[in-house]
């Protein structure tokens, strides 16, 4: 196995090149205000929040007041009327997680200094400031645009998490640019701070000294600071009640050590059913918002106006929304997308559809009831849920939407970027129970959560019970009618499926 | 009518990707029965995929604790085999993956021919997997 950092890969310099550009314009010149005292936060979710003077400056700056207009949940605000909440109060909530966590690992008797808490508040803080328009639509939506550039940067092996997504990546390099850098100096310097901004970037990232290594996971973990907070404010701000209880976890986490290995964040044998009641409320979630079908549809739309961006990109007009570097996505806001959208010819049409709620309706469910293959009504349900964790989805998706769009009759044929086959992935409960690790008793090897109790099976419950694929297509019933037609004939041939009535009864029910 | 899109893209979804690589590999090593332990299965296809990184690719691992490499795909791969019916955990303590015969014949007569460019990095891949996570016997039948 390789040990020691490989060089930064070409395509990592120029993206940090990119992102030290737009935060010099971002900045412009701004300079940290002077708070002789904190202040107190009342949030929605947890509570007051006490935030020391260097963070509200920090907040105060461009690159943290932007989260205020991106929404945490993207398009849900259109289903769930509530989920109005924005990366802001999120990134506000991951830093009082954060803290609160590295407090908790003090109680238990490891030793943290002032220091440290200031850089894992600071990186909560910063976690999300290279979060872009409609949050993760956008990031997928550029990291299939771009994917060999953000392969390059992962097969580099200069992160040390691997999948590094864009979101985090841009975090990182918004830390670290020159400007950025330059600000915070300002900040050190006027409150007399000893925090180390490299290191900030770091904990973004998910690294950390190996000593150090249970930071980084506060940040970026199997149950870290972000989950935590996401969690909880999802189901707050849509309605929807799950049980979470924050205080009680922070009262089981602490620090695993061992000489051979990183020191990392693990979770007492007593933590291990409130870790269970996270993983089934995430199941919870995903049926009720990720997976909601609605959310999908207008999920599929926004990624249908980007495609059409990038079919022509000299069809826009205005520069800004081509989209032609993966930092450009950081210089529109969702409204300056919407309001811009609007005055061009090519988008018009499909950003006014959200705008006024025009969302695609389903043409054909894709589950366990609705289809089977061989006379097994599993095994048809299973083949897509598998189809849409291989790493070639998109395209092969794309050519089987292509081959119903083209044998619709012209009449009923409107746009390419109305018409989608959505598989939703499911829920990643095992990959997070795998990488739990739980201390049974002090001293002894730590096991993974995946070890005490089935997520698989319940992942393969929630797959054979609750997920369900669709076909969407514009509202109007005839054209909808003849895509479902299409679309059955189509899979059927590709997948040896055969549908029942059910298939396109629960879409045009009455 | 076929898009630009679809014009770049027609050559990449004809090209196999890592799952055909790694349900291949455990499809020519032994007879079907295999060490069911995550931390050997993520080192042995890590050390792999640095020798070939291409054809892994989409394979990231996360090297945070070195002793112990994770991979999301590595563990995503197992997840759609079980589902598949393909692989399966064989015995009362879960210490077992067993192959389905059926499965393992169909997948090297699919895959074999299209990865044939490919047959001696795989052949590698194989080998590796004997030595380290292959067990001796035949799967139980179902």
């Amino acid at each position: 196995m390789t040990t020691g950092r490989p060089p930064e890969p070409k395509e990592l310099v120029d993206l940090q090149e990119e992102v030290d550009k737009y935060v010099e314009e971002l900045m412009g010149d701004h300079h940290p205000q002077y708070f002789p005292d904190g202040k107190i936060i009342r949030d929605a979710v947890l509570g007051y929040h006490w935030l020391y003077s260097h963070e509200v400056a920090v907040i105060d700056s461009p690159v943290v007041q932007r989260l205020r207009y991106i929404h945490q949940t993207a398009l849900a605000y259109l289903v769930y009327p509530s989920a109005n909440h924005t990366r802001f109060e999120h990134s506000l909530g991951v830093t009082m997680l954060a803290g609160k966590m590295l407090q908790a690992v003090t109680q238990r008797g490891h030793h943290v200094d002032e220091k440290a808490l200031y850089e894992i508040r600071l990186a909560g803080l910063l976690h999300d400031t290279g979060h872009a328009l409609f949050s993760h639509l956008s990031e997928s939506a550029i990291a299939q645009h771009f994917r060999a550039e953000l392969d390059a940067i992962r097969d580099s092996g200069y992160f040390l998490k691997g999948d590094v997504k864009f979101g985090e990546l841009f975090s990182y390099l918004i830390v670290k640019s020159k400007t950025f850098k330059r600000f915070w100096d300002e900040v050190r310097t006027r409150y007399e701070l000893d925090a180390n901004i490299d290191r900030v970037a770091n904990l973004i990232i998910g690294e950390a000294d190996p000593y150090d290594q249970y930071r980084a996971d506060i940040i970026s973990g199997p149950f870290d600071a972000d989950k935590l907070d996401y969690f909880a404010r999802d189901a707050h701000f849509t309605g929807i009640k799950i049980e979470l209880d924050i205080e009680r976890i922070l009262n089981t986490i602490t620090i695993l050590n061992r000489s051979e290995s990183p020191r990392r964040l693990i979770m007492k044998r007593s933590g291990v059913h409130h870790l269970e009641q996270i993983l089934f409320g995430k199941m919870m979630l995903y049926s009720s918002i990720y997976h909601h079908h609605k959310i999908r549809a207008l999920e599929c739309m926004v990624r249908g106006i980007f495609d059409t961006i990038w079919e022509q990109p000299s069809d826009i007009s205005n520069p800004r929304l081509r989209f032609e570097r993966p930092s450009d996505i950081l210089k529109v806001s969702e409204a300056e997308f919407f309001v811009l959208g609007m005055q061009e010819e090519k988008l018009k049409k499909q950003i006014g559809n959200l705008l006024n709620r025009r969302i695609l309706k389903r043409a054909l469910a894709l589950n366990a009831t609705t289809m089977k293959r061989g006379g097994n009504n599993i095994d048809a349900s299973r083949e897509f849920q598998s189809l849409a964790q291989a790493p070639n989805a998109a395209e092969t998706l794309l050519i089987l939407r292509n081959m119903i769009f083209n044998g619709l009759p012209k009449n009923a044929q409107t746009s390419i970027a109305d018409l989608w086959i959505d598989l939703p992935r499911n829920p990643p409960l095992s990959e997070d129970a795998e990488q739990c690790k739980i201390e049974m008793k002090p001293g002894d090897e730590p096991v993974s959560l995946h070890s005490l109790f089935p997520s698989d099976e319940w992942v393969a419950a929630y797959g054979d019970n609750k997920w369900t694929g669709h076909v969407f297509y514009v509202a109007d019933d005839d054209k909808r009618q003849r895509v479902a037609t299409k679309a059955q004939q189509v899979l059927s041939q590709n997948y040896q499926i055969v549908f029942n009535p059910g298939a396109r009864e629960t879409c045009f029910k009455k | 009518m076929v898009t630009r899109m679809d014009a770049s893209r027609q050559e990449h979804i004809s090209s196999p990707t890592y799952l055909d690589v790694l349900a291949l590999a455990l499809a020519q090593a032994g007879q079907g029965r295999f060490k069911a332990d995550p931390q050997v299965w993520n080192r042995v296809i890590l050390n792999f995929k640095e020798r070939h990184p291409t054809l892994l690719r989409g394979v990231y691992f996360d090297r945070r604790d070195p002793t112990s490499p994770y991979s999301e795909q590595v563990e995503g791969f197992f997840r759609v085999m079980a589902r598949s019916g393909a692989l399966s955990l064989g015995n009362p303590s879960y210490q077992v993956y067993e192959m389905n015969p059926q499965a393992k014949k169909d997948i090297v007569e699919k895959q074999a021919p299209r990865l044939q460019t490919h047959a001696a990095e795989i052949t590698e891949l194989v080998s590796d997997i004997v030595k380290e996570l292959v067990l001796s016997g035949k799967p139980v039948a179902p």
